[in-house]
């Protein structure tokens, strides 16, 4: 039957193979491209994210204020005695300025909400100020400290956005009644806002409509009695949903919890609004406008969260925006991030203690481990004899560099702290430690660096009459040094970012003072970093973003150093 | 110290001086430079103080303290290990100033003789020091003169120093197999080994006092195995292709311009921090990963085995990459030439001619990533989440060997109680694991490079 078919020449076989081959060909070289695309833009997404919420962190809001410092809430014997000085009730003077920018907050809770503006640690700041200058008691003086975590992030927008639209013709005011005002402007003046309400009223429906519809999806397959009880739920959540359509037609809305909240800024006061139609608002005042003349010079201000969604309140919002208008509140550089050690207040926290935690442990690393290194290397690749007992030093020295690092924390643990006694917490432990880890890898860039030293600068040397040491240590070692430094540069870089290791050996402590000598208590920047992640609130995540970007450019700096020092000095024999 | 130098820098110089009046008018006729003849001076007036010093300053603490014991009234050596410990601690801080928990007149007493041990102690180290300082200085001094091989000797302690240095490696290593071994074996001294490895629930809260309940303490690690390999295997899942195209695409087709861009930045992947890498899978692909589960139904957490292990995976690429691209790279060009010459496409000479070839150095470049990923920390203690959870689904929490080494060792605890030494026996299991994997990978890799060379 197929001796009829026709010898198909294996040039037509291969013609009509290669257009799959090169197919083959291209799929092959996307692989590739996308490789390389994948674990670039995984860098570009790691980088870019730290950078994204660290930048904020690098500007702080700080509350400026005039305070009266009453002697008797200070000294009120008039003693002027700095211990009694130091005893004064200085939260309470910070109290009292915040209340005095805000007169008509009289309540209780109103006041607690006022008095969280300024954590409790600024009156130390205040403190120190008064017992170095006691002629200050009495006077008045103008008081700038960092405005509470919670605040700055308001302020920031990153508790909800901060929208405002600038309003649009006169707005006239009325009281009907002593805690309500109305405001009403020119027809369609609030229309946008309308619009807004209604808009969100329907997003929020048709999320509740997926989730019921994801839960009948759910019950299909499920048991009669859990069909029952999520029966009921899901008959809730649609007729919340049903409730929120209709309540998005309503042609004057009535704003509730589950709305967003629309402040009025109406003569330096802001009106919370309740009653919203298309040319009148009726609302509560958050803070009093200082008069009900007409204006207009108004503007809204629209929270999507609602209220009680977040950490600071429509009131708290209020008199920050207050405290914004006049002046009181400014945004600047956060120099207490870079001159304060830990803080349990994410405000007065900084990453100085840990920097110099950082400097003095890598400082004990470097005078322990590259001495050591070098000499190592030198003996290694100079003068060791080739035996069993160098090849052992050798693969020892290769298999440590892989030897995860928090093994290296157990044997500091064990050894240096149980068995030596050396001090929790102390650099210099944290220092030693890094340096058995870093010691490896110091080895084999040294041992590379010499080794690349050709021979004929031993011959001559030796050809004149130096001894071996001599050669190595005046003509061999000078000429490797580039290639060394660069290696123990890269080397040290790696200590720095290593966490660890330090964890094993107790420098995790919370730590608020700068460290002063190798055996204080410190931390580390890294370890900083951990401390700070693992916090709860929400502006630790912005000051743990910035401290990495810090310890980034510690690292870019000396990983720049080495390639510097390595284009520079290079040689090529 | 101070005063260690100090004697330095003078012995030195006059050692130096004592050379050249030894060789009168003609230096020349000397065997050593003076330099020589002075260092000679220095290291024999202060090394054997120093080392003496050294001695002291690790194994003083160690010996006062043993002595110590030996002088305890009979009635506190009868207590339990544990308080003995603690009276030991107090009186340590009575006699030094630190804070004690308690105070009695034993107390006192003990504290008293320990601090006049610690004076006596130290008065005669001290006047050891100075023995030894002026006793090395009249001896190396009386032996300088014009013949005198100054620089042979000063050689053969630079050559003993080298020696010293590069045993620290060894000492390094011996050092973590005993400690690990040591506080291991204690471990298995109360809980039964086999238990240990095979068992099948983790729980290391022991009690701390009889009566307390539930705090039965069980420790059996195999979840914590489990979660190390999902974690692991997830890595290598993102590691191991997208390191390995990477390395085929920048050894085989790139261009050097782009080889030369691309390679540095891919290092940059390994040079970050590995606590950077446990903030991003915390608060980047943690949260992203639970929002997408969400939407297609699943539940999820943001610690999950498959934050971790992506975030890993990330990490390890270069090291997949630039591993494999060297021993690609070590492929003699002979072999894609007779491939080329068959007419293969390029791809078809990777795949079929190149790969093979490099197949035993990739095994090891494998190796070596697996192992990194296995002894990472910092990431799995951010993002993978603290309980003991025996799971194959990647969406929960899982723990891992190196989390419950750091939980288990951080923050504040008695140093002998099962809990703390388990962390250690974890430690051991680690340390024999990727050992044996570097051994492997550096043999394979080795034995591969000598092929072609």
């Amino acid at each position: 039957m197929t001796e009829t078919a026709k010898p198909i020449s294996t040039k037509a076989l291969i013609a009509a193979s290669l257009p799959r081959r090169y197919r083959a060909e291209q799929r092959f070289r996307l692989y590739g491209r996308a490789a390389i695309l994948l674990a670039i833009s995984a860098l570009a997404l790691l980088l870019f994210s730290v950078g994204s919420q660290g930048f904020t962190a690098f500007s702080i809001y700080r509350f400026n204020l005039p305070l009266q410092l009453d002697a008797k809430l200070i000294d009120p014997k008039h003693t002027a005695d700095p211990k009694v000085i130091a005893k004064g009730r200085y939260r309470k003077l910070i109290q009292k300025a915040l209340s005095d920018a805000f007169p008509e907050v009289r309540s209780r809770s109103d006041k607690r909400a006022l008095y969280a503006f300024s954590t409790g640690l600024n009156s130390v700041d205040l403190r120190n100020q008064v017992v170095k200058n006691p002629s200050l008691i009495g006077t008045q003086i103008r008081f700038t400290a960092p405005l509470s975590d919670d605040l700055d992030l308001y302020l920031k927008g990153k508790i909800t956005p901060r929208k405002f639209g600038k309003g649009d013709g006169t707005l006239t005011a009325s009281a009907p009644g002593p805690k309500t005002l109305t405001l009403t402007g020119q027809p369609g003046a609030f229309e946008a806002l309308i619009q807004h309400i209604r808009q969100k009223r329907l997003v929020q429906a048709s999320r509740l409509e997926t989730r019921a519809e994801k839960l009948r999806e759910r019950i299909k397959g499920a048991n009669k009695e859990v069909a029952v009880v999520q029966q009921t739920e899901i008959k809730r959540l649609e007729n919340l949903a049903a409730d929120m359509r209709q309540k998005a037609k309503e042609h004057t809305i009535h704003l509730d919890k589950l709305d967003p909240s629309i402040l009025i800024d109406f003569n330096q006061g802001f009106i919370k609004a309740i009653k919203l139609s298309d040319h009148q608002i009726t609302g509560t005042p958050l803070l009093s406008p200082t008069s009900l003349e007409p204006t207009q010079n108004w503007q809204s201000l629209t929270l999507d969260s609602p209220e009680r969604a977040r950490r600071v309140t429509d009131k708290q919002a209020a008199w920050a925006e207050a405290l914004l208008a006049r002046g009181h509140v400014k945004r600047s550089f956060n120099s207490i991030f870079f001159t304060h050690a830990d803080s349990r207040e994410p405000e007065l926290a900084g990453i100085a203690g840990a920097m110099v935690g950082s400097i003095l442990t890598l400082m004990a690393t470097m005078l322990a481990a590259v001495p050591i290194g070098i000499l190592a290397a030198i003996y290694l690749e100079e003068f060791a004899p080739k035996n069993r007992l160098t090849d052992f030093i050798e693969v020892n020295i290769n298999n440590l560099a892989a030897v995860p690092s928090i093994i290296f924390g157990l044997l500091g643990l064990a050894v240096f702290l149980n068995m030596f006694h050396m001090p929790r917490s102390a650099p210099i432990v944290g220092g030693l430690v890094l340096a058995l880890m870093t010691l490896p890898v110091i080895i084999i860039a040294s041992r590379a660096a010499i080794k690349a030293v050709p021979p004929s600068i031993r011959e001559a040397a030796l050809g004149i009459g130096a001894s071996k040491t001599q050669t190595v240590f005046d003509h061999v070692l000078p000429l490797a040094a580039p290639g060394i430094l660069t290696g123990t540069i890269i080397g040290l870089a790696r200590a720095l970012g290593e966490t660890a290791p330090l964890l094993m050996i107790g420098m995790v402590a919370f730590i608020a003072d700068i460290p002063k000598s190798l055996t204080s208590p410190a931390t580390a920047m890294p370890v900083q970093i951990y401390l700070w992640a693992s916090s709860a609130e929400r502006s630790w995540e912005s000051r743990t973003a910035a401290a990495i970007i810090i310890l980034l450019l510690l690292m870019i700096i000396l990983n720049l150093t080495a390639v510097f020092l390595r284009h520079k000095f290079e040689r090529r024999w | 110290m101070a005063a260690l130098v100090v004697v330095m820098l003078l012995a030195w110089f006059n050692g130096r001086t004592k050379a050249m009046a030894s060789a009168g008018a003609h230096p020349s006729t000397l065997h050593s430079l003076p330099g020589y003849s002075g260092t000679y001076l220095a290291i024999w007036s202060v090394l054997p103080a120093f080392i003496l010093l050294a001695l002291f300053g690790l194994f003083g603490d160690l010996l006062l303290n043993l002595q110590m014991r030996q002088n305890l009234p009979a009635d506190i050596r009868a207590l339990p290990v544990e308080q003995v410990e603690l009276f030991m601690r107090n009186a340590r801080a009575l006699a030094f100033g630190g804070t004690a928990s308690e105070t009695s007149t034993a107390l006192q007493e003990a504290a008293k003789a320990y601090a006049n041990l610690s004076r006596i102690s130290n008065f005669v180290v001290i006047g050891a020091v100075i023995l030894l300082t002026i006793g090395g200085f009249l001896y190396a001094r009386g032996r300088l003169g014009k013949n005198f091989r100054a620089r042979n000797h000063v050689e053969a302690v630079i050559f003993g120093v080298l020696v010293v240095c590069s045993g620290i490696a060894i000492l390094t290593t011996l050092g973590i197999v005993l400690s690990l071994l040591t506080e291991s074996l204690r471990f298995f001294s109360e809980i039964n080994a086999l238990d240990f490895l095979f068992g099948l629930k983790w729980s290391p809260q022991t009690a701390l006092r009889a009566d307390q309940v539930g705090q039965s303490g069980s420790f059996g690690a195999v979840p914590l195995f489990a979660g190390t390999f999902l974690i692991t295997f997830i890595a290598m899942v993102v590691a191991a292709p997208v390191g390995l195209y990477s390395a085929i695409y920048l050894s085989e087709y790139a261009k050097p311009a782009t080889r030369r861009i691309v390679k540095p930045i891919l290092e940059i992947l390994a040079g970050v921090p590995t606590v950077v890498y446990g903030f991003f899978a915390l608060l980047t692909i943690g949260p992203f990963i639970r929002h997408a589960a969400e939407t297609v139904g699943l539940s999820a957490q943001t610690q999950s085995a498959l934050s971790a292990g992506l975030v890993m995976g990330i990490m390890i690429i270069p090291f997949v990459s630039s591993l494999s691209d060297d021993v690609i790279n070590a492929v003699p060009q002979a072999l894609r030439d007779g491939s080329y010459a068959m007419g293969a496409t390029q791809a078809e000479t990777v795949r079929n001619v190149v790969f093979p070839a490099a197949l035993p150095g990739i095994m090891g470049a494998l190796l070596l990533a697996i192992s990194r990923a296995i002894g990472e920390t910092m990431i799995v203690v951010m993002a993978a989440g603290q309980s003991a959870n025996l799971t194959a689904n990647p969406l929960e929490p899982v723990t891992t060997v190196t989390v419950q080494i750091v939980t288990l060792l951080t923050g504040d605890q008695e140093f002998d109680s099962a809990k703390t030494l388990s962390a250690f026996a974890l430690g051991l299991v680690l340390f024999i694991i990727t050992l044996g994997l570097n051994i492997v990978s550096l043999r394979v890799v080795r034995k591969y490079r000598e092929r072609y060379d």
